[in-house]
């Protein structure tokens, strides 16, 4: 499907001179967008679908038992409730907050980190956390990231320093992982885009106060790196992520940046400006804001701006040749790209921290799911019932059975040693 | 005396005269592809003086002829006869890879000549072959001729670039110890020059200017030489060309070759760049500290490119929009 697109059109590229392929078509062909770029509906879909095998796959575990414990299991049963889609997300975005400190920990780079989280969240749209717990496989992507992302340290130097793994237990899973992710290993992030716009905002808006952009540029790094946790990498492109959290952080260098990029003149902005007021009265009040801020900032910053915007640099007008090729107004062009990173940012801002409590609840169910035997002997053991949600005295259990699950406290106790 | 074993003659011993290269170091021998037999210079003169006569070795009547002795260029027999027998079914399958419309019948066409070197070689079915090889000849009797005639051009006109390589050679190697011996002669001849200048014009002109127009003048020179080489190489490669066009004018494979080279993009990237790189204007706290860092420079890194990278990754997709695009599926 994919390679039909890319196969080349020879004879007729021959006549015309050499095919151009733009930064839109090169990226279009990546793997990242190829494989793992989804729209919002499709990412649930995959969710459900994910999570709807799990269940399969535990309901066959309980089957294969012996007779005796699936009694017991149907009595406790009431009191079990499956994990739904949001609690695999939940343990998930757990397990990649971990996959962060445990990366601080042996100081990788950024790149690492954020490849090996996304590594994490595309093996979990594959899988389900009732078929392999979040943790040993967090272990193994943040190897296989620290590999793929040139980075490497021997696989004895990582098991050391991770307690209970062996270099086997994480070894094992790398060809699974790289499996589900069908081998694309390479990741684009939006750090990198950042520091590109960062740099071209420099050549584009002359005036802008330095101290100003490079002190948007560390906060939008920070928004980065924890929008890494949303699913904003499955539903926007890296640039585009980058200008979000520019938005969030300061619309209104974005939003001129933009404006100059694609070459839109401020006067063709008020009329359409005007336009839209006639047409819908709602919609005024959001753009009207960004009108006065813009002109609140273009008589304090740059008087004389006006000049600039009329006779265009070289960015633009290279802008304006592929505008003919595409047929669109530069204002349409802006439009569509303003309303794209709106998007993006309300996503962004979405910020999901599940706590430690949550987290065990749910690793506690997923445990269960993958070794019923296990739990089930525990609990004759223990003779109590179990009532994962409520109970005080389950939580003895919980800790007992999830003591290996903090790793923050056992990389406390590597420090110390 | 020792009797001669006919079967096992040394390898510096005619075995007609027993004439030995020891005694006589300009002895040379000499063979015929009809048995392959070494008899030395002097006896092939003596014995077929008069005619075809047979092959003085015991055991074979072979007929020779005087004119059909050759020189031994190998060691081994055995490769020497190859030789002589690829040499005769070349000959006569003399096409070329051009004249094929597909390699595979290329192929096909090499796997039969080496399976008539085989046979001939080994003596199997020789008649066959040598019937195959006939009949061959005679149904390919004019692309045969043709064959040849080509060869023959192609090997003149291998011939004349090789002429011209070397006389491209030796001028360039004359114009080059021309310029080497005129900067040595400059340099002495400048030295005395300044020195007389100097001392005749030292009241009313500035040394500075007296110097420098000798150094103007040395300059010319050498400019010249350059520039003389240069036409030369120019020259040279044009005949080359035009030697090389007429060379293959009718190869079919050439011309269906597509002229499009390989890019890894199917298609080349865009000249114009959505931005404008400018790095020298790039400000930011943390790399310019390590430009100066020799940790960094020595592994060859450049700041340039990063910016660069760095610049290209922002436009990497600026305008996919995933939701529009993929909602089809």
């Amino acid at each position: 499907m994919d390679t039909k697109q890319l196969t080349p059109k020879m004879h007729g590229v021959e006549e015309k001179g050499p095919h151009r392929i733009d930064n839109d078509e090169l990226y279009r062909r990546s793997t990242q967008y190829r494989y793992w770029s989804f729209d919002e509906e499709k990412i649930e879909d995959l969710r459900i679908k994910v999570n709807k095998r799990g269940q399969e796959i535990f309901n066959n575990r309980i089957l294969k038992l012996d007779d005796e414990i699936i009694k017991k299991f149907l009595n406790n049963e009431k009191n079990f409730k499956n994990i739904t889609v949001n609690e695999e997300r939940l343990i998930i975005i757990y397990y990649a907050r971990k996959c962060k400190d445990l990366s601080n920990f042996f100081k990788f780079k950024t790149q690492v980190r954020l490849t090996a989280i996304s590594y994490l969240f595309k093996f979990y749209l594959i899988h389900s956390i009732m078929e392999y717990y979040p943790q040993q496989i967090m272990y193994t992507c943040l190897y296989l990231s620290a590999k793929s992302e040139n980075n490497f340290i021997g696989i004895n130097n990582f098991s050391k320093a991770i307690p209970k793994t062996t270099p086997e237990s994480i070894l094992k899973f790398e060809y699974l992982i790289l499996d589900s992710m069908r081998f694309s290993l390479m990741c684009h992030h939006s750090i990198k885009p950042l520091y590109g716009f960062y740099l071209d905002i420099q050549n584009v808006l002359i005036k802008l106060d330095f101290n100003r952009l490079y002190k948007d540029y560390l906060l939008c790094r920070d928004l980065i790196n924890e929008s890494i946790f949303n699913d904003i990498q499955f539903l926007f492109t890296p640039p585009q992520i980058a200008l979000a959290s520019l938005y969030i952080i300061d619309d209104v260098v974005c939003m001129r940046y933009l404006m100059r990029k694609f070459g839109v003149k401020r006067k063709q902005m008020i009329i359409k400006m005007n336009q839209l007021k006639n047409n819908e009265k709602e919609d005024i009040k959001i753009k009207k804001d960004i009108i006065i801020k813009e002109e609140i900032k273009d008589s304090t910053n740059d008087i004389d701006n006006d000049d600039n915007i009329d006779d265009d640099d070289g960015g633009s007008s290279n802008d304006e040749k592929s505008k003919k090729e595409k047929k669109q107004t530069p204002i349409e062009r802006y439009e569509k790209m303003i309303e794209i990173i709106k998007a993006c940012a309300i996503k962004m801002k979405e910020n999901i921290n599940p706590t430690v409590e949550e987290a065990k609840i749910i690793s506690l169910k997923a445990h269960f799911c993958l070794d019923p035997v296990k739990y089930f002997k525990k609990i004759s053991r223990d003779v109590t019932p179990i009532n994962v949600n409520t109970d005080n005295t389950d939580n003895n259990s919980v800790k007992r059975e999830n003591t290996d699950d903090d790793i923050n406290d056992d990389i406390k106790r590597i420090k110390v040693e | 005396m020792v009797e001669l074993d006919w079967n096992n003659v040394p390898k510096d011993l005619c075995p007609v005269c027993k004439t030995d290269k020891y005694l006589s170091p300009e002895i040379q021998f000499k063979i015929n592809p009809e048995c392959y037999h070494k008899i030395c210079d002097a006896c092939v003169d003596r014995i077929f003086a008069l005619g075809p006569s047979p092959c003085p070795y015991p055991n074979c009547d072979k007929i020779l002829r005087r004119n059909k002795f050759k020189a031994q260029v190998f060691d081994d027999l055995n490769v020497e006869k190859e030789c002589d027998i690829r040499r005769r079914v070349l000959s006569v399958y003399n096409k070329k890879e051009g004249d094929f419309q597909t390699g595979e019948m290329y192929d096909k066409y090499l796997e039969e000549i080496e399976d008539i070197v085989y046979k001939l070689l080994n003596r199997l079915d020789i008649e066959e072959t040598e019937e195959r090889l006939r009949q061959y000849s005679i149904e390919n009797k004019q692309s045969i001729e043709l064959n040849n005639a080509r060869k023959e051009q192609e090997y003149e006109k291998f011939i004349k670039l090789q002429k011209l390589e070397r006389l491209y050679k030796s001028e360039r190697n004359r114009l080059n110890s021309e310029v080497i011996e005129e900067d040595k002669k400059l340099k002495s001849l400048s030295k005395i020059e300044v020195i007389d200048q100097l001392q005749n014009a030292a009241s009313d002109k500035d040394p500075e200017i007296i110097l420098e127009s000798i150094r103007n003048s040395m300059m010319d020179k050498a400019k010249k030489y350059r520039e003389q080489l240069q036409k030369l190489e120019e020259k040279y490669l044009r005949q080359k060309e035009a030697i090389n066009k007429n060379l293959n004018p009718n190869d079919i494979k050439n011309k269906n070759k597509s002229k499009i080279p390989f890019t890894p993009f199917n298609g080349d990237r865009m000249i114009d760049l959505p931005f404008k790189f400018d790095p020298k204007n790039y400000k930011d706290p943390f790399n310019s500290k390590i430009v100066d860092d020799i940790q960094y420079k020595a592994s060859g890194y450049k700041l340039n490119e990063f910016y660069e990278r760095s610049l290209n990754d922002a436009f990497y997709g600026l305008e996919c929009f995933i939701s529009d695009e993929k909602m089809s599926i």
